[in-house]
């Protein structure tokens, strides 16, 4: 970086990344700051690999020819062992059924903390602390398979977040979750957004991603087209059909209310900009 | 899981599971030899009532042990039959040219209730031991905790394949894919085919499980630290350990006398 300070949570610089035997790089010169504390969502085509990018797992445990760079709070992925990345970045992958590998819930949450000799009088503050803020300490001796989808994906970012890092990264982690299961998992990252923690996800519920997104990514063709604010985002993007957006905002562009509104993310906004 | 073998000492709800896991090694490895030392059909069946007594006062879950013995039936009648019709001796059924030999049959059972010890031993074995500490303890003992976990891992993993192999019988029953009506032999004949997708589906959950746990650090460092305490062997777990060589010493000398 050449003696440039890095402030950012997570900075790219030039990030390509093609897959071993595939003849086109699915990700092209990437530049990204994401700061301290802020939410991003990523949509488009090979966002996962982004998120794979960004929590060091290319090019750590995926095979594949990397470019340009990756910083986390200031560490290089390539250089970093994913054992001190882990400590700063948790990971939360699609399906919970995954991430939960030990027989209960309070063991799938110690496990990282026991990985990085956390000791156990903390263990236990930590695992005290991340159950009460997914809801599940009723739960923390239920076997990880008797849980509910939302359930598991909570004991999932439960167990991501007893390592504290500093930023989450999130793969579609409601895509196998009902409205209630996907309700339950936003309400711990709001909360967790509010806590200061860096977000960065994938998530195709536009509904859940408006309100809680800082800015929100458009992947094209392996290039970031579109970096804004959810209402900017929409705007710009409002003709594309690839794009989901929150029923309230397409509402509003079909028929928008007289004089000049703000583009409604919630059905709050919505009742205001229609004067309900 | 709440059925399963394990759970009993996961949830703690036997006195064994208080034991120290090497404790419950100790006496699982006395039972295993004392199977394999005699084909003394009374010794075999006094290690049978044994290992029964020692669920009953555990208050292990003894259902569930039957069902496991219920499972291995079928393959040591197999056995009994085969030894009763290969092994020479006194006849003791005879039908359409092929007997049963009296020296056979006895063999067969020996055998049977060989397999009933060993099936009970480790049945008892993982309904006592709490499978964390169990990888706990093998680590302090000198074995890596990457192969100390498997057993936790195992648990949870095959579950989850038998799992996939049911949601791909029912995919395969729903487009007409008969396999539930036909004999046991054209049951197995049939459910080969699900074996590639099976497989594809096995490797891409474990693929996927691996990563989820490189991502939490597993193998960061040699040493770990840990969340189960396990305590160091008491009274009780001397006088298991007293018994299960008392026992083993005795069961050999009468093997040998008999």
């Amino acid at each position: 970086m050449n003696g440039e300070e890095i402030t950012g949570a997570i900075t790219t610089r030039n990030l390509s990344f093609r897959y071993s035997r595939a003849p086109e790089p699915v990700l092209k010169g990437i530049d990204l700051e994401i700061e301290p504390g802020c939410c991003v969502a990523v949509w488009g085509s090979a966002k996962s690999t982004l998120l794979m990018a960004l929590g060091g797992v290319i090019p750590h445990l995926i095979s594949g020819h990397m470019e340009g760079e990756v910083l986390v709070e200031g560490l290089d992925t390539h250089s970093t062992p994913l054992r001190e990345l882990a400590k700063r970045v948790g990971i939360v992958l699609q399906d919970p059924e995954n991430q939960l590998f030990n027989l209960t819930v309070e063991h799938d949450v110690v496990f990282g903390m026991e990985n990085l000799r956390v000791p156990r009088e903390e263990m236990g503050r930590r695992l005290e602390r991340v159950l009460d803020l997914v809801g599940l300490t009723p739960l923390r001796h239920r076997p990880s398979s008797q849980l509910s989808g939302g359930q598991k994906q909570r004991a999932s970012i439960a167990a991501v977040l007893a390592v504290e890092p500093k930023i989450l990264i999130l793969d579609e982690p409601t895509r196998e979750l009902d409205p209630l299961g996907t309700e339950e998992v936003f309400r711990v990252l709001r909360r967790l957004k509010e806590d200061g923690v860096t977000i960065v996800l994938v998530e195709n519920d536009p509904g859940q991603i408006a309100p809680l997104a800082d800015r929100v990514l458009f992947l094209d063709d392996g290039r970031v087209s579109v970096d804004a604010s959810p209402r900017q985002f929409y705007c710009e993007l409002r003709e594309d059909t690839r794009i989901r957006m929150p029923q309230v905002t397409e509402a509003f562009f079909r028929a928008p209310p007289p004089g000049e509104q703000d583009v409604p993310l919630t059905v709050e906004e919505g009742e205001r900009a229609y004067g309900g | 899981m709440a059925g399963s073998i394990y759970a009993h000492a996961l949830e703690g709800r036997t006195p064994l599971a208080r034991l120290h896991p090497v404790t419950a090694m100790v006496w699982t490895a006395a039972m295993v030899v004392m199977s394999f030392a005699s084909l003394d059909l009374r010794l075999g069946l006094g290690l049978v009532v044994l290992q029964i007594g020692v669920a009953l006062i555990g208050r292990l879950p003894l259902r569930q042990i039957f069902v496991v013995l219920l499972l291995v039936l079928p393959l040591t009648l197999f056995i009994t039959v085969i030894q009763g019709l290969a092994r020479p001796g006194e006849a003791l059924l005879s039908i359409g040219g092929l007997s049963l030999s009296r020296e056979g049959v006895l063999l067969g059972l020996a055998i049977t209730v060989r397999v009933a010890n060993l099936a009970l031993a480790t049945t008892n074995f993982f309904a006592s031991v709490h499978p964390v500490r169990l990888s706990m303890t093998l680590t302090r003992i000198g074995l890596p905790f990457k192969y100390a976990y498997t057993t936790v891992l195992a648990l949870r993993f095959l579950p989850l394949v038998l799992g996939d192999l049911r949601n791909i019988q029912n995919a395969q029953k729903a487009r007409g894919y008969d396999i539930e009506r036909k004999n046991l032999f054209v049951r197995v004949v049939k459910i080969m085919p699900l074996m590639a997708p099976l497989i594809v589906t096995v490797l891409r959950r474990a693929h996927s499980i691996a990563l989820a746990m490189d991502l939490r650090a597993f193998g960061a460092f040699p040493e770990r630290t840990w969340w189960e305490e396990v305590a160091s062997p008491g009274r009780a777990d001397w006088a298991v350990w007293s018994l299960s060589v008392l026992l083993l010493t005795g069961y050999l000398l009468l093997g040998f006398t008999l």
